[in-house]
């Protein structure tokens, strides 16, 4: 994987209400920005964010 | 800030731009899920102008919302994006002759806000009445990066639409972490520069199934290379980062090198915690910690089952270095494990993970006060233990007398009882400040050799025993000051046991004669609500035992400062956010011990007599 130099990086946090859609728009993100070919959805559980662990639980 | 657009500014989004502001960070405003048919675009622009004021400058509107939402006008610049499909494949147009008038006056707002951010650019639009779109760049570039500006943006994540113009505007006008200073503990700061000396500062470890733990950090200077050596500047302890990845997700990919400004993790570092610095060099830099918020709520926790506790311990010391708000303390005064967090629902679904995950069944209830016990005047008591059944007998017999320690007010000699003056003569005196706050003076004031000065150990002890297990609550006692000033002894049957044990229980028929008070701790509350939640939230207080000390405004919130018992604080944000709809939040600390009103009193006596029965 290629080296960004600091002036090409950005760091960026997606803040917002319960589903105003941060989890779509990271996931569209990376689609966009080719890290990923295929985009995953929230209602199947398959976005890169909630790989690990689920950003939500209904209790 | 990502809003949406069915919704407009919510409770979230009032929150968390609190936080940016507080922390200074520049916000880019998208307004998402304009595909949506309850998508309102005027309503939710209306409501973001509101919360935000001046600083909202719109680059992007919608030709039309709701499921044929398919195209925005961009005013900076001053095209029309098309979208054809669902995967961000975009075409752009002239601006259609009917959106022209708005675009233009949309364009020239914008410019005018760009321009107001550098004084040159100020000259040339005055001077040409418009800006380049390169102009206006430069503009907003600096705004945004000043915070005084909020480009607004126009989504559907869902269906690409606007994603990539979005990415393009972070890439072209956010600011570069270089813009920043980076400021370490001692107040000093740091430039993010690659040419500086190498430092990582972890924001968060994580332990993630088949791996172990890993320590995501973001590089705040220089260069690290792999294999590269770094020292803890809190524990200073070595470190290799032997391998760093790249995250997206659980997908890691490897890097060979990472530089100042980008955010990558490792993994198997020996002991790394959240919030430290690792440094490459002889500088040891410690990076400003992240502030995680005082907790909201507070629980004890316990096993079902016994033999279950060891794990749970072991399970909730993961969660706190996982998720540092989550915190665990044992009290040894309450004798329970003390969990808190952020609110209920933040403890209920540690509680769903423990049961699930982990098959640990616990329970949840809450927390015993912490209460003091003391007494407000002067009081005597005789007691003999005497015990002759068979063996070796026991005989003690103590009389005492207790005050109170006011502060300022010493030991006096001569004391009133039941009209009697009594005279003492203080001979040796012990003073112990108490662990759990607080003073115990003992003096011995025996005269004739009464009792042995022998004896005189195992009296305090039996004294500091009640004091541990105070008579009234048996929570601990404070301030008193004891006075032994007679006694009897056998001459066969006297041993200490006797002595502690008359000591114990001459002191606790004093103490219930001394006036005893309970004393419960005081939390100092702070309470930030909207303005008009204000009536439902203070005459909840007032039902907390609350004293009101003031109350201020600020840009719709008032801030009410109280104080309030502990004993009336549980589950306090559930109640505040269901009040309030969750607009509200509070902090509390611990101020001091008051004096409970007198039907409380009654009622902890009731509750402390029907348990000892019980037992």
């Amino acid at each position: 994987m290629k080296v960004y130099p600091t002036q090409n990086i950005r760091n960026v946090v997606l803040i917002g209400n319960t589903k105003s859609g941060k989890t779509t728009l990271a996931e569209t993100m990376l689609f966009e920005g080719k890290v990923i070919d295929r985009r995953g959805s929230v209602e199947a559980k398959t976005t890169v964010s909630e790989s690990i662990l689920p950003a939500r639980m209904i209790l | 800030m990502i809003i949406n657009a069915q919704q407009g500014v919510e409770v979230g989004t009032e929150i968390l731009s609190r936080y940016a502001e507080k922390h200074s960070k520049p916000l880019i405003i998208a307004v998402n899920q304009l595909d949506h048919e309850k998508a309102n675009w005027e309503s939710t622009l209306e409501s973001v102008k509101q919360t935000f004021g001046k600083k909202v400058v719109v680059i992007q509107f919608p030709v039309e919302v709701g499921p044929a939402f398919n195209s925005f006008i961009d005013v900076l610049k001053m095209k029309m994006y098309l979208f054809k499909d669902e995967n961000g494949t975009r075409e752009e147009h002239d601006i259609p002759a009917n959106l022209k008038d708005q675009a233009d006056e949309y364009h020239q707002i914008l410019a005018e806000l760009a321009a107001e951010n550098d004084e040159a650019l100020m000259e040339t639009f005055f001077d040409k009445g418009v800006l380049t779109e390169e102009e206006i760049r430069k503009g907003l570039s600096i705004g945004l990066a000043q915070c005084e500006i909020m480009p607004l943006f126009c989504l559907s994540a869902k269906k690409d639409i606007g994603v990539k113009r979005l990415m393009e505007f972070i890439i072209n006008v956010g600011p570069n972490p270089d813009k920043y200073e980076q400021k370490l503990k001692n107040g000093e700061s740091v430039p993010c520069s690659v040419n500086g000396q190498t430092s990582l500062f972890i924001y968060k470890t994580a332990i993630e199934p088949h791996i172990g733990e890993v320590s995501y950090f973001r590089v705040m200077s220089g260069k690290l290379t792999e294999a590269m050596d770094v020292v803890n500047h809190e524990t200073g302890t070595k470190e290799r980062i032997s391998t760093i990845f790249a995250v997206a997700g659980k997908k890691k990919e490897k890097l060979t090198e990472i530089v100042a400004g980008d955010i990558g993790c490792s993994v198997k570092l020996k002991s790394v915690k959240t919030n430290q610095t690792l440094n490459a060099g002889p500088k040891e830099w410690a990076f400003e910690s992240i502030v995680f918020p005082p907790s909201k709520f507070r629980t004890a926790i316990k096993a079902k089952v016994e033999k279950d506790e060891e794990k749970l311990g072991e399970l909730l010391n993961k969660a706190h270095s996982e998720d540092p708000t989550i915190r665990v303390e044992y009290s040894k005064e309450l004798k329970q494990t003390i969990l808190s967090g952020q609110g209920e629902h933040h403890i209920n679904i540690l509680k769903w993970h423990l049961n699930n995950t982990h098959k640990i069944e616990i329970e949840l209830f809450s927390p015993k006060i912490p209460y003091r016990e003391t007494i407000t005047k002067v009081a005597t008591a005789d007691y003999r233990h005497r015990k002759q059944s068979g063996g070796a007998g026991q005989f003690g017999e103590v009389h005492l007398l207790i005050e109170p320690v006011l502060e300022g007010v010493p030991a006096g000699n001569r004391f009133k009882i039941d009209g009697k003056e009594l005279v003492l003569n203080l001979k040796g005196k012990e003073e112990f400040t108490m662990d759990w706050g607080g003073k115990l003076e003992y003096y011995n004031c025996i005269v004739g050799g009464a009792i042995d000065a022998r004896f005189m150990p195992a009296i305090l002890k039996g004294v500091m025993e009640k004091m541990e297990e105070g008579p009234l609550t048996g929570s601990y006692a404070r301030d008193i000051r004891v006075f032994v000033y007679d006694g009897k002894m056998h001459p066969v049957d006297s041993n200490e046991i006797s002595f502690k044990l008359a000591g114990r229980n001459a002191f606790k028929e004093a103490f219930k004669k001394a006036g005893p008070k309970i004393m419960e701790p005081i939390y100092n509350v702070e309470v930030l609500v909207p303005s008009d939640c204000m009536g439902d939230v203070m005459s909840d207080l007032q039902n907390r035992r609350a004293m009101i000390e003031g109350m201020s405004s600020d840009k719709g919130f008032e801030i009410i400062k109280a104080r309030v018992p502990l004993a009336e604080m549980h589950k306090y944000s559930t109640t505040l956010s269901s009040l309030t709809s969750g607009r509200a939040t509070f902090t509390m600390t611990y101020a001091d011990y008051q004096q409970v009103p007198a039907d409380v009193q009654d009622k902890l006596l009731k509750e402390y007599e029907a348990n000892e029965k019980d037992e």
